[in-house]
């Protein structure tokens, strides 16, 4: 009996499916682009999603329901009551605790059957490199530029996909970076001087374009994970949430890139507070002693 | 030549809120330099010092980065579609 034709995916790549995950996932099991086969990759799958806030809580959200077996989150972050209009893994009681930990039992008590790895610290020069090897597929919903360079950094040198989301205001960026296919600096060559562009918190955004956003690079994971669909490898797909227009902008891989160019300069992390003209992240005394004390 | 220029949210302050606004120009720079004269301000957001297009704005004309065409110095066509884009860096806070 084929796989198809069993219905519970009975096959090498990991234990059948119980009635319950059957039941769990039939919407998306009975659906030619996925099936039992492509329900295990997703099981099989380990994505790492930096940043357990606008964008992380859509994005990791629809990845456990989904059944992703393995679910990385980076954030050394705390709850603040003004989280709380746009970050749905976290609720009013969660206010104080570290970002992390609710998100994680956020995620956990919508799907117990899969794992979320969390890595309560910065990600930095020094352990980027480490936390991202052990996943596949790289998530970007961090809210600075230094830690979007650093992500696009390390997710080209460990030639991993990485799936990119940004937000200000009512608007929405969402791309996708394959190694040999374009990077963050063939489109951002340099960030803007410290302070030119405002963050959310000085600016504004509107609670929902994180959910547009994080939703559509949630998709973008299934698709590379079940290998379907065109997935947005050099397209940058641009989302005014006050027009309700989505345009689609080409991006091409810039030879004279210094990552992922012909004669590239950059071949290890560098200093991205440095290159970004900021200061040092401050790690929340909450956070820290969460962490247990120890700066990661 | 009239052209039509999307301003994306965040520059919307320079520009009475409006979406898209039409100014004339031959060319990506004049059209920039329309964009100054009719909003006065809008240089700062599009030019840097020695008055060069910084690395993190994107000028697309018909969705192409004009770094692809011929830069600032693209000319530009009846109908064109000009997009002022900068980064973005929300997404966790």
């Amino acid at each position: 009996m084929t796989e198809a034709a069993s219905g519970n995916g009975a096959q090498p790549g990991g234990s059948a499916f119980t009635p319950d995950e059957v039941m769990r996932y039939s919407r998306h099991m009975i659906m030619g682009q996925v099936g039992p086969v492509g329900q295990r990759q997703l099981r099989n799958a380990s994505v790492l999603v930096v940043g357990a806030g606008g964008l992380g809580s859509p994005v990791a959200l629809y990845l456990a329901l989904a059944g992703v077996g393995r679910i990385g989150l980076v954030d050394f972050d705390i709850v603040d009551l003004s989280n709380l209009q746009r970050q749905i893994l976290h609720q009013t009681a969660d206010v104080g605790r570290p970002k992390i930990v609710s998100a994680k039992e956020s995620l956990l008590a919508y799907n117990p059957h899969v794992t979320v790895d969390t890595h309560e610290q910065p990600i930095t020069s020094d352990n980027a490199m480490e936390i991202i090897a052990g996943y596949d597929i790289i998530v970007n919903g961090a809210d600075n530029f230094a830690t979007r360079y650093l992500v696009n950094d390390a997710a080209y040198l460990s030639g991993k996909t990485l799936v990119d989301g940004s937000i200000l205001l009512f608007d929405g960026q969402v791309t996708v970076y394959k190694p040999g296919h374009g990077c963050y600096r063939c489109l951002y060559p340099a960030p803007p001087p410290p302070g030119l562009v405002p963050s959310c918190a000085e600016a504004g955004v509107l609670g929902a374009i994180t959910g547009i956003v994080g939703s559509i690079q949630a998709t973008e994971v299934f698709k590379q994970i079940l290998d379907i669909g065109e997935p947005l490898v050099g397209r940058l797909l641009l989302i005014d949430a006050l027009t309700m227009d989505f345009r689609m902008m080409k991006v091409r891989r810039d030879p004279a890139c210094p990552l992922c160019g012909d004669a590239p300069s950059i071949h290890e992390l560098i200093d991205y507070d440095q290159f970004c003209g900021t200061p040092p992240l401050i790690v929340p005394a909450e956070a820290l002693e969460a962490a247990g004390g120890a700066p990661a | 030549m009239p052209v039509s220029v999307y301003i994306p949210s965040p520059f919307r302050r320079f520009t009475a809120n409006r979406e898209h606004v039409s100014v004339e120009g031959g060319t990506v720079r004049e059209v920039l330099d329309a964009l100054e004269r009719a909003y006065p301000g809008f240089d700062h957001l599009v030019y840097d010092r020695e008055r060069r297009i910084p690395t993190h704005i994107n000028i697309y004309v018909n969705n192409r980065e004009i770094h692809d065409l011929a830069g600032p110095e693209t000319s530009l066509s009846d109908g064109d579609q000009v997009a002022v884009i900068p980064a973005l860096a929300g997404g966790a806070r």
